[in-house]
């Protein structure tokens, strides 16, 4: 991560790591011969996706991310049983329990936008513990609009694992750092109509309308709206 | 659980543990023994004059990871000879010689 930061700069990481961490994690459990993939998401971190995802407009995400079990199609599932299970819990719990706890925080952290979510949770919870739970119920019963464009799922060109659009988002991030093309696959809200989605919980080809092609750029030519 | 120790007049004796990630804050020692002076006038020392005492006589830096306005950060669990301090009244909590205070932050980015 810091070889990549180093050639990112410090905006965006939690892109980078979630997508490629998210990778490693389905791709060592099927060298494992595994079939299922448990994390163990709270109910915290449940309510701070929901709540990103609404401040982004990420609609794919915010019908996704409810879920207790998600990929079901596929050839490894993967289910969160800590989804309503409150952080403070769980802490107490592994306090109690004296169970090993480790508490390093990613040393990028400070930077990532969910930091303000996740503050912002926190405050709600102070006034309102229930808020969480709330927040979650809320997430569950949302339901989207017919008129919202929602992607398609296919398959990644290169890798052959899903994906919404031609790359999945770890061959378009991985081919953008090999090629010094820092930005490529992140964020671009002035060239595209609606603004794409920043990949934070490493789910492959996100990419939601902007679709990315490698061989049009130019470098590290500063971007401007005639490069779309 | 009798005290061992006569409490004297002006000082509370108590032992401090901090988890979580929260030790770094204080030199990154999790264990800390120390004697709380009572204000001049009160009998009794509350939690609220302990995070103030802690935050100017304990906390190495970063202040604002341990504090927000009068209470701990919120995310930072506190817990009072075992017990969540929800249960006891919090900041109006009273304390005496030899308990114990364990104060857990919840907080990891990532």
């Amino acid at each position: 991560m810091d070889e990549i930061v180093s050639e990112i700069g410090r905006k965006n990481n939690c892109t980078f790591c979630g997508v490629f961490r998210r990778q490693a994690l389905d791709r060592g459990a099927v060298m494992l011969g595994a079939n299922k993939l448990v994390t163990g998401h709270n109910a915290d971190d449940m309510a701070e996706t929901i709540l990103l995802n609404l401040l982004r407009g990420d609609i794919a995400r915010l019908s996704r991310c409810t879920s207790i079990i998600t990929g079901e199609e596929g050839a490894l599932p993967r289910c969160k049983p800590f989804k309503y299970t409150y952080e403070k819990e769980i802490v107490m719990y592994a306090y109690f329990k004296k169970l090993d706890y480790f508490s390093t925080e990613c040393i990028y952290s400070p930077n990532a936008y969910r930091g303000f979510a996740r503050e912002f949770i926190k405050d709600l919870e102070a006034l309102r513990p229930r808020a969480i739970l709330d927040i979650i119920k809320s997430g569950e019963s949302f339901r989207i609009s017919l008129d919202v464009k929602m992607p398609e799922q296919g398959v990644c060109e290169r890798c052959g694992y899903i994906s919404s659009q031609k790359w999945c988002k770890a061959c378009v991030l991985l081919d953008g750092l090999n090629r010094g093309l820092p930005r490529l696959g992140l964020n671009r809200t002035r060239t595209s109509k609606k603004s794409s989605s920043v990949n934070e919980d490493g789910y492959c080809g996100e990419n939601k309308d902007h679709h990315v092609r490698p061989g049009k750029l130019r470098g590290n030519v500063p971007r401007s709206s005639l490069d779309f | 659980m009798g005290t061992d120790s006569v409490e004297s007049n002006d000082t509370v004796h108590l032992n401090l543990e901090f988890g979580g990630g929260l030790e770094i804050l204080f030199g990154s020692i999790k264990c800390h023994s120390v004697d709380i002076p009572l204000n001049s006038g009160s009998e009794k020392l509350k939690m609220e004059h302990l995070l103030v005492w802690v935050r100017d006589n304990l906390l190495q830096e970063r202040p604002e990871f341990f504090m927000k306005e009068k209470s701990v950060r919120p995310g930072v669990l506190v817990l009072i000879n075992d017990c969540d301090w929800e249960l006891c009244e919090r900041l109006n909590a009273t304390l005496e010689n030899n308990d114990t205070v364990v104060f857990i932050s919840t907080l990891h980015g990532g």
